[in-house]
């Protein structure tokens, strides 16, 4: 039996998320006469894809079909990254200076960005699980050696996303669950260090390279400073400029709903004033209409299915479906944080969909066949009784490591 | 193994919960602190509007429109745009097209093209603005990353009095001056209905629409609106009847030019309701071309004169009235001299031993002067109070002089009571003498006279209007008798005394003439008054007519001045069908 509650739980968020596509929009769709519902069936039939989608994957056996899906989204949305770069204006259009979107007919238009990212964890699950030996602790150089080319990976990726498609929320995503997923999958502590700290240099590069970026954080400051002691202020300098334009909006959205919000409708924000209303900004645009009681709620559903699936990943019997449904879980839960963080202006961080609510049918199919996933291992790893971690294949692994770096294995002190 | 990895499944959980508690302080903070909200919340504003006068057949004389300015942020114009721009604007405003790029060019920023636009080229530019918007001729731009764009902005400014019908029915109606309030310019009555009935016309509270709106200030119409509804001022209803009024405007004008006058006053009365069919003078003004300010008053109340002869009915009613003459009487006009102490009168017609009816008819000073000889002070000085001499006539203006009346200790002495029995060393406005003729017209009943009929806010009529006089509306001066006995002898005195020449078969006409020098600094010029006040009736209608000619260079006799026109306005009458020939 695949996980209820998980699936329960997104069907809630994806409803809230089509009803509030309904709402939000109400301002573009009178200025660009796009009809009443255009907005809402689009996100009514992505929604029911997407369940759709969940459900039948749930069913799948996971021995068979994990791979097979997973590695289909990585080889897959990859190939499509690069191709898009090569394919006309007319299929790839240019949206806010950035090429994100695949237009397809003309009717819809998919982000591979966001099924390479499930992609992306399943490949590094799987490829780690193979590789790593949890029941050993590497050196230095050696555990450089097995990690470094999945960080090659993950750069090239980056230079796809955030250089190309400017998308840099993404690539904070996806290097957020891969640090992660390295440090369970066995790397260690000095390790995961080393590499955050290069990372961010490696961030900070990409910052300072695009100019737009800093006026971003300059802007941002302002609003921090206002948090900060006087003596502070005083010793990094002053900066000019007011809150920015689409912060001030988020947070007078928030403030006018109150604890039980404005009611549903009756929002003003929404009316121009808070662009991206009904995508990067929703969570704000459901607190001015349903209050600051709206938000714990969704809050509260976030918590209990990234719970529900750290639950799952614990109970894995393999380590691929353990290392895959923590990267989900990581991925859900850094995009939810990078969102609300952005949006309130606690980081200079813009331009992240919230999962499950956004409106945009790609986010939402691709989790849709990330949550499927993990709903397949699930059935598994609902058994009460504890399994052994898969022996077979730990067997393999240690062949596979004796052959290749037999000559860094220290003596473990693990402890089962 | 398996505890160290759910130690750091645990801490990772932990981490994303603690992180989340941070985001969601801040929204709780957020929500729960008061953030500046007035920038979605507008208020539109409607101007109210001050009244028209309007007269009883319904032409609106006066009214006022609002204005409109039109501004434009150059920096909103593209260079290449700007010829394009100018001429669109020259299209819908009437403008020339040189005037307009020469202000666009004057300076960057908001420039104002144009004022005083009326309400069509108001409408014309706003749809030309949304045309230019969606054509991108105006385009916006960016400054610190907000987008920034005012374009062509076509919005209220004031409002202007407007009389369309140009100098008609002036000076009565009186005139504005503008004044501004903040931006907006307004309106403020200075002289005649204008002024009097400032507090009246002027609005009472504008209309507003309040409530949230979008990014492009347009109004949201939800359950937040809050409106009030403008209430413009009371719209003022004459009792001036304008074709009337416009005819005798006309007569007024001709004879003026015609005799030489400084001016020529004339108007009707309906005699049992005191409502001025017209009310018209021959010196009357249009505000852009005023030449002579004296234009600006009313001389039917403003100016004040010895009235002359026209007074000899006034005072021989009294006498009737209180017994001082019998019937069949007899009285000897001395042959035209005669001397009271060292004054001496003089007739014009030299009469001998008359029936006392004459001396009206005739016209005789001498006779005036006997008739009063023994009349009492009192008598004398309240009646003439009662017939409205002396004090205010009650006309719906912003200021009236009444003139003065002998006191009653004045009236002690012969002399006194003989020169103001026959018009001299009194002063009276015209309205004065109108109001005291119709007396006799209405059954000896007295009536103030009107301009104002009623005044109208929305379809609330108020028409009890306060009128600046002690009169009693409807209170007898004299008796019914008395009033048929004058009238009888008035329309004698068109059939064959000194008002010959205004009577027409068919209607019932009486009346007085009256001549008077003008005085000046205690002696008299060879300058005079001129007048004729009488009444035209059929079976239907009664109505009292007054004229008065001043200063005429023509002919000196009322015969050849006052009695022609007096005619003339009794024959428009009959044309614009308030008379029908029915005797």
């Amino acid at each position: 039996m695949a996980d209820r509650l998980i699936f329960k739980i997104v069907v809630i968020l994806l409803t809230i998320g089509v009803v509030f596509s309904y709402s939000l929009s109400s301002y573009l769709m009178v200025r660009f006469h796009t009809g009443e519902f255009s907005y809402v069936l689009k996100q009514m039939v992505f929604a029911i894809a997407s369940i759709f989608t969940m459900w039948s994957i749930s069913r799948l056996e996971p021995d068979k079909w994990m791979h097979r899906i997973g590695m289909t989204l990585f080889l897959g949305g990859l190939f499509l990254m690069i191709i898009m770069n090569f394919l006309p204006r007319s299929i790839v259009p240019e949206i806010g200076g950035a090429s994100r979107w695949i237009s397809i007919f003309g009717i819809f238009s998919i982000a591979p960005v966001e099924f390479f990212k499930i992609g992306f964890i399943y490949f590094i699950s799987w490829s780690m699980s193979r590789k790593v030996d949890i029941h050993y602790q590497y050196r230095f150089v050696s555990e450089f050696k097995i990690f470094f080319p999945y960080f090659v990976v993950y750069l090239i990726s980056v230079l796809f996303i955030t250089v190309i498609q400017k998308d840099l929320g993404q690539s904070v995503v996806l290097g957020t669950a891969l640090i992660i997923l390295t440090y369970l999958a066995g790397g260690s502590g000095s390790f995961i260090f080393k590499i955050v700290i290069s990372l961010t240099i490696v961030f900070i590069g990409l910052i300072v390279t695009f100019g737009h970026r800093i006026e971003r954080i300059a802007s941002w400051w302002i609003v921090v400073r206002n948090w900060l002691p006087d003596w502070m202020v005083k010793v990094t300098g002053e900066t000019s400029g007011t809150e920015p334009y689409q912060v001030q909006q988020a947070l007078g959205a928030v403030s006018h709903g109150g604890f039980w919000g404005v009611g549903l409708g009756n929002g003003i924000f929404k009316y121009g004033f808070l662009s991206e209303v009904h995508t990067d900004f929703v969570l704000e645009g459901i607190a001015e209409e349903l209050g600051l009681f709206a938000i714990i709620v969704i809050f509260t559903l976030f918590t209990i299915l990234i719970q529900r699936i750290l639950k799952i990943a614990n109970r894995s019997p393999r380590r691929v479906f353990f290392l895959f449904n923590i990267g989900i879980a990581v991925s859900i839960g850094v995009t939810l944080l990078i969102n609300t963080y952005g949006a309130t202006s606690l980081i200079p961080m813009k331009g992240i969909p919230v999962p499950f609510l956004s409106y945009g049918g790609s986010s939402m199919l691709a989790l849709s066949f990330g949550i499927g996933m993990v709903l397949m291992t699930s059935k598994e790893a609902n058994s009460p009784i504890q399994q052994p971690l898969g022996e077979p294949q730990t067997y393999i692994e240690e062949v596979n490591r004796v052959e290749h770096d037999i000559s860094n294995i220290q003596p473990s002190k693990f402890t089962s | 193994m398996q505890i160290q990895q759910s130690t750091k499944v645990i801490t990772i959980f932990l981490v994303f919960i603690l992180a989340l508690f941070g985001v969601f302080i801040r929204y709780t903070y957020v929500s729960q602190s008061e953030r500046d909200l007035s920038k979605i919340i507008i208020k539109e504003r409607e101007k109210a509007k001050r009244g028209s006068i309007i007269t009883s057949d319904g032409y609106t004389v006066a009214y006022t429109e609002k204005v409109y300015t039109a501004t434009v942020d150059t920096r909103d114009i593209p260079e290449d745009n700007k010829k394009i721009f100018a001429k669109m604007f020259s299209i819908y405003s009437g403008i020339p097209e040189e005037k307009i790029l020469k202000k666009i060019n004057s300076r960057k920023g908001i420039v104002i093209l144009a004022r005083k636009l009326n309400f069509r080229q108001y409408e014309g530019l706003k749809k030309l603005s949304r045309e230019l918007t969606a054509s991108r001729i105006l385009v916006g731009r960016h400054v610190d990353g907000v987008y920034r764009y005012i374009g062509l902005a076509v919005v209220e400014s004031g409002a202007e009095r407007i009389y369309p019908y140009g100098d008609t029915l002036t000076p009565f109606i009186g005139y504005t001056n503008e004044y501004h309030e903040g931006r907006y310019s307004r309106v403020e009555g200075v002289k005649g209905i204008e002024k009097r009935f400032n507090d009246d016309m002027k609005p009472i509270h504008d209309g507003y629409l309040r409530g949230n709106r979008d990014v492009r200030g347009v109004i949201i119409r939800n359950g937040n609106l809050e409106q009030m509804v403008r209430s413009d001022g009371s719209d003022t209803h004459l009792t001036i009847n304008m074709a009337l009024q416009k005819r005798i405007e006309l007569i007024l004008s001709e004879y003026k030019e015609k005799l030489d006058a400084r001016e020529v006053i004339g108007a009707v009365m309906e005699s049992d309701t005191g409502n001025l069919l017209a009310l018209a003078t021959s010196n009357r003004f249009v505000r852009k071309t005023l030449k002579d300010i004296s234009y600006l008053n009313v001389d039917a109340v403003e100016y004040i004169f010895e009235p002359g002869s026209v007074i000899k009915p006034i005072v021989y009613a009294l006498l009737l009235e209180h017994k001082h003459i019998r019937r069949g009487q007899h009285i000897d006009c001395e042959n035209g001299k005669y001397w009271i102490g060292r004054k001496k009168i003089t007739d014009e017609h030299p009469m001998g031993n008359v029936p006392v009816e004459e001396v009206i008819i005739h016209s005789s000073n001498i006779g005036m002067a006997k008739l009063v000889k023994d009349f009492d002070p009192i008598e004398y000085y309240n009646g003439l109070k009662k017939f409205g001499l002396g004090i205010r006539s009650g006309l719906e203006v912003s200021r009236e002089i009444k003139g003065r009346i002998r006191s009653i200790h004045e009236l002690r002495s012969h002399i006194y009571r003989a020169t103001t029995a026959y018009g001299y060393g009194i002063l009276v406005n015209f309205m004065q003498l109108l109001k005291a003729f119709n007396i006799f017209n209405n059954e000896g009943k007295i009536v103030i006279p009107k301009g104002v009929a009623y005044l109208k806010r929305g379809e609330t009529i108020f028409s009890d209007i306060i009128r600046d006089t002690p009169t009693i509306e409807n209170s007898e001066v004299i008796s019914p008798a008395t009033a048929r006995k004058m009238k009888h002898i008035l329309i004698r005195t068109v059939k064959e005394g000194t008002g010959r020449g205004t009577d027409i078969v068919g209607l019932e006409i009486g009346g007085k003439t009256g001549t008077a020098h003008i005085a000046s600094r205690g002696g008299y010029l060879d300058k005079y008054h001129s007048s004729f006040f009488g009444f035209a009736n059929d079976k239907e209608h009664k109505y009292t007519i007054g004229v008065t000619v001043v200063d005429p260079e023509e002919g000196y006799f009322a015969s050849q001045t006052a009695v022609p026109i007096f005619r003339a306005i009794v024959e428009a009458l009959l044309e614009t069908k308030f008379l029908e020939k029915s005797y």
